[in-house]
């Protein structure tokens, strides 16, 4: 019950105008690229005639720009999570501050995972006049996600702009990582990219990253 | 037992030697007080203390679950809400019923948003969180660099009264004279 009071309290209570201004910007360039594409594919008499391509490429371009917005919020998240002075906190609330931080950093990633894949099958209904839930797009967006958190959650540690710049290659490239070094075959091991098909191998890995995430906080600096 | 033991506790940074073989032992219902000029280390104890650094030598043993409290001389507090909900937000995370009397004492502006409260509303409100119910350790540095005459002396009774109760309190202060009415243990850093 009280971690359900913390998650609350914390997302509605806590002021950031500049983070709150970076997501609704994020949001509505979003929104206005989806109603961009659904507007061309309208227009476009080629739609009907090449309509399984047209999906697949409204699905893959959609994706993976839905993928880059989320991992920028996340990115965000994690400077905003850089800069809090948590010692206060931590003393105060003991050893499950940790356990909420991580887990509240989490759910923040699976909310705007919800948030800006809603309007992929909206738009897809506007735009080729057919109503899909869109199963793997939802797993493709949201096992890529979780890895990508997971991965910047271990890196939010160290309090650089450095790390921020490396996790904004490392969004950009994540997709075509495996295809850019083709002879590093422990990418695909450590950072792989979900095409849409479910998989427990990035599930298993996010996890383990929380998990090392958790126990490198635990470290006291000298 | 002891709550906190430091055992030849040595910390430098740098070239600067803060403390050697430091050892003290912090017992229930004791208040320690940590005195010295700027930089002597009295914070750097304080996060020893509270587990939030390590030494460069010796040891540092904690019993097994403390309740902790912490008084830092400024902490921002983000929140868009009344003190009184912030309080009792705090208070339901740690699980510590909510001492109206105590709060009615400190006179806490409550009409301001704690994010804008002043600094020596801050400083009631990290007060009242760090000395509420019974915990079993609480740290304070610079407690009283803000406040009022009247509120130090309801501060220094409930002090007086969590020391009765058996609650251990290290205290970092510049102002050593403010608990001449207690029985405290000094401990100079220059």
């Amino acid at each position: 019950m009280h971690w359900i009071n913390y998650f609350n309290y914390d997302f509605t209570k806590r002021k950031s105008t500049k983070w709150v201004w970076l997501s609704v910007l994020f949001y509505v360039l979003w929104v206005l690229l989806l109603f961009y594409f659904s507007h061309v594919w309208l227009s476009s008499t080629e739609r009907g005639l090449n309509r399984s391509y047209y999906q697949q490429y409204y699905l893959e371009q959609s994706g993976y720009l839905c993928y880059l917005l989320i991992g920028c919020h996340t990115l965000v998240y994690a400077i905003e999570w850089m800069g809090k002075k948590d010692a206060y906190l931590e003393v105060m609330f003991g050893s499950s501050y940790l356990r909420f931080n991580l887990v509240q950093f989490w759910l923040n990633v699976m909310l705007q995972v919800i948030m800006y894949g809603i309007w992929v099958p909206i738009f897809y209904a506007l735009s080729f006049q057919e109503i899909d839930i869109l199963p793997n797009f939802w797993i493709q967006l949201s096992l890529n996600t979780c890895l990508f958190s997971g991965f910047m959650v271990i890196w939010i540690r160290v309090k650089s702009t450095y790390i921020t710049l490396f996790g904004l290659v490392m969004l950009i490239l994540h997709p075509n990582l495996s295809d850019l070094l083709p002879t590093i075959r422990w990418i695909d091991w450590v950072m792989p990219y979900n095409q849409g098909t479910f998989e427990w191998q990035p599930i298993w890995l996010a996890l383990a990253y929380y998990w090392f995430a958790y126990h490198l906080y635990g470290i006291k600096p000298k | 037992m002891s709550l906190i033991e430091l055992r030849e506790v040595s910390k430098s940074y740098g070239n600067k030697s803060l403390f050697k073989n430091l050892s003290i032992q912090f017992d229930p219902g004791t208040i320690h007080l940590l005195v010295g000029q700027n930089g002597s280390g009295k914070t750097t104890l304080l996060k020893l203390c509270m587990n939030r650094i390590q030494s460069d030598r010796g040891e540092i043993i904690h019993r097994k679950s403390l309740k902790c409290r912490y008084m830092p001389d400024s902490v921002e507090l983000p929140y868009a809400d009344r003190p009184y909900t912030f309080i009792a937000w705090m208070l339901s995370i740690m699980r510590v019923p909510m001492d109206l009397g105590f709060l009615a004492e400190l006179d806490i502006d409550m009409a301001s948003e704690v994010a804008n409260l002043s600094k020596g509303n801050k400083q009631k409100v990290l007060l009242y969180l760090s000395l509420v119910g019974q915990p079993d350790v609480v740290f304070m540095d610079e407690p009283f660099t803000a406040l009022d005459s009247k509120t130090m002396k309801v501060v220094l009774k409930r002090i007086a009264t969590l020391q009765s109760l058996g609650t251990c309190l290290i205290i970092s202060t510049h102002e050593p004279k403010l608990f001449s009415k207690l029985v405290v243990t000094t401990h100079a850093l220059d």
